[in-house]
């Protein structure tokens, strides 16, 4: 160590941010509008869910605050950025680790191609060219992976304060937007088709059956998606010990009342029947112009889509580079992808590797058919109903000895992630049967006899272990040879009440 | 009281100049030079933790040749891995040391993020409390 670096004296500024920064990089994780733009219509559509919609928004709320307790315990106990994949490995050994490591980088990868979609589709919109050719929209997204991707390798992020005022415009123009669409619906100046809304509409035994529930659900999990990060970054607070994960709640209630709120607005105005039947793929964008009657302040909702898309591209493309760095680093993954650009300080391999594969996997997509992308929405729910589900099992299973010392510890680390767990368990399975039937995807097509978004899913995860078993014949006992690991008792006695 | 240099190292050619030309001067004027290399920790994107061990990594070997070319040049270097972006983390150590000069390189940090964002010679033009000597790479 060179002189004058003393071990915990990294410097003048700690990487500690601020309450109010905590909550903008929770929200702005989740990217509200590009999340809200992707899948509004396709929760909607779901049969049985209709105006049921704002009840579903809440309801995938639920297993997502429970798993974010496990990312809270777990990130103490190992701050990683591997994430699932350390946790796994030590809590339930380096074969299901590997699993979910893969699992985060495919649903990273899956997730670049709706971006990319989003992000070409409303820069037409932008422009005024309401129906691009499929070959512009597609050309438009690869330019925009190229440029994120770009802008990651050479290190150039937005940082918090700009974020700052990204987010709240963003909030900003979501909330116009609801409240004059509301303030229509209830003066009778809706287009036909429009329903005021109500109670009913929080009714979850009003949802016809229990597929439409799983299914919207399923859909709807990827609205809250990304939050979670919110709870491994390293709050300043003035007192650290009790208050940490104070952002990440506080950022969670702004998220499920942004997303209720547009829902709500959404389907009164534009009514049910309009948004399920929606083939354009961007709900938001149509509505806006349709909401203010005008195209100008149509435009600032489609700008707000296409800052939080570009924001979510952002905290999609980082932590997979670094989940590949953090296995290449644990000899998960071939060495190179561990490798830090020395000029920018980047894991520059594992950044454009993200970025070519995202750009094969959209394009790819794209010419087989353009309902695939919104398949993929499903396929992308399994990815993370499966790996979220094991990080709240390996949470339980890695601090099993310290459960029953307290009250606070079996439900905070013990009965709440294993909850989460269950829950997206059997959203899992229950969806895989729901989607074995290829009437039930987007695309209504069939692969092997399969709907699409299982095929994609579980195929995935089929080449995960596939691809994990070829590594271990190849060696690596650095990692396959590790042992499991238990908390360190420690890590209880000093935390915090409550957790995230 | 020895005057105090104080300069930013990456490795690159550009810092190398930098780096020669601070330890120059120091045996001209008479001094001691901090060579400090800093790292700006990414806030979005969640959890960094193996990022920056390998940036910190990075940091140290870099700061080791550093002493090795102070060495060859007769001149004993201090040295500090700081986290914070690079002109502002200069400036601040320059004030701290009440340091003498900041010499910096012209070119060589990150040139693509440079040219977005502007280069740390630049930005020290407004943050500097000392005289600053740009050295451009030959």
């Amino acid at each position: 160590m060179p002189a004058g670096s003393e071990p915990g004296d990294k410097g003048l500024k700690s990487n500690a941010i601020g309450f109010v920064s905590g909550v903008v990089i929770g929200v702005a994780s989740t990217a509200p509008g590009y999340s809200l733009a992707a899948s509004l219509g396709l929760v909607v559509a779901v049969v049985g869910v209709g105006v049921h919609a704002p009840v579903i928004m809440i309801a995938a709320f639920i297993p997502m605050l429970l798993i974010a307790a496990s990312y809270y315990w777990l990130n103490r106990a190992d701050p990683d950025c591997g994430t699932t994949f350390s946790w796994v490995t030590r809590a339930m050994g380096p074969g299901l680790g590997w699993i979910g490591g893969w699992a985060i980088i495919v649903a990273d990868v899956i997730v670049m191609a709706n971006l990319a979609q989003i992000a070409g589709l409303y820069l037409f919109l932008l422009i005024g060219i309401d129906a691009p050719s499929t070959i512009a929209v597609t050309a438009v997204g690869v330019l925009f992976i190229a440029g994120m991707t770009w802008i990651c390798v050479i290190g150039i992020e937005l940082n918090a304060k700009t974020q700052v005022g990204l987010l709240a415009a963003e909030l900003i123009t979501l909330a116009i937007f609801a409240v004059v669409a509301l303030v229509r619906v209830y003066a009778g100046d809706a287009p036909a088709g429009s329903v005021k809304p109500s109670l009913e509409w929080f009714n979850p035994v009003g949802i016809g059956s229990v597929t439409a529930l799983t299914s919207g659900v399923l859909l709807a999990v990827f609205i809250y998606w990304g939050w979670d990060t919110t709870v491994t970054v390293n709050e300043e607070t003035e007192d650290s010990a009790e208050t940490p994960g104070r952002a990440a709640i506080v950022s969670v209630f702004v998220l499920v009342f942004t997303y209720v709120i547009v829902t709500v607005a959404a389907i009164a105005f534009g009514g049910p029947a309009f948004l399920a039947n929606d083939e354009s793929g961007d709900v938001l964008g149509v509505l806006a112009n349709a909401v203010f009657g005008s195209d100008l302040l149509g435009k600032i909702v489609i700008i707000a889509v296409l800052s939080s898309a570009a924001a979510s591209c952002q905290t999609t493309i980082l932590p997979t580079a670094r989940t590949a760095l953090s296995m290449a680093r644990a000899k998960a993954l071939p060495a190179k992808l561990g490798e830090v650009n020395p000029q920018y300080m980047t894991p520059a391999f594992a950044t454009w590797l993200m970025g070519i594969v995202s750009v094969v996997w959209y394009v790819g997509l794209t010419l087989i058919s353009e309902n695939m992308l919104f398949d993929a929405i499903a396929a992308l729910g399994l990815m993370i109903a499966f790996y979220y589900g094991l990080t709240g099992y390996a949470c339980a299973i890695y601090y099993r000895r310290q459960l029953f010392k307290s009250a606070r510890n079996f439900f905070f680390i013990g009965v709440a992630p294993v909850l989460g767990g269950l829950m997206l368990t059997a959203i899992f399975i229950k969806s895989c049967f729901d989607l074995s039937d290829p009437a039930n995807s987007s695309s209504g097509q069939s692969w092997l006899g399969f709907g699409p978004p299982l095929v994609i899913g579980l195929g995935f995860l089929l080449m995960g272990v596939v691809l994990m078993i070829a590594w271990r014949i190849g060696g690596h006992p650095e990692f396959f040879g590790r042992k499991l690991e238990v908390a360190d008792p420690a890590l209880v006695a000093r935390s915090p009440a409550g957790g995230a | 009281m020895p005057n105090k240099i104080i300069t930013g190292y990456d490795g690159s050619d550009g810092g190398k100049v930098a780096l020669e030309e601070a330890i120059k001067l120091s045996n001209e004027i008479g001094g001691d030079v901090t060579v400090l290399f800093a790292y700006e920790k990414v806030v979005v994107g969640g959890e960094s933790h193996d990022l920056d061990e390998a940036v910190e990594a990075i940091g140290e070997r870099v700061l080791a040749d550093a002493v090795e070319i102070g060495r060859a040049a007769g001149a004993e270097l201090t040295t500090e891995y700081i986290e914070g972006p690079a002109a502002q983390t200069l400036a601040t150590v320059a004030e701290r040391e009440a340091a003498r000069y900041i010499v910096v390189g012209g070119s060589g940090e990150a040139p693509l993020k440079a040219w977005v964002l502007g280069s740390t010679a630049n930005k020290l033009l407004a943050l500097a409390p000392c005289p600053v000597v740009v050295v451009r790479a030959q």
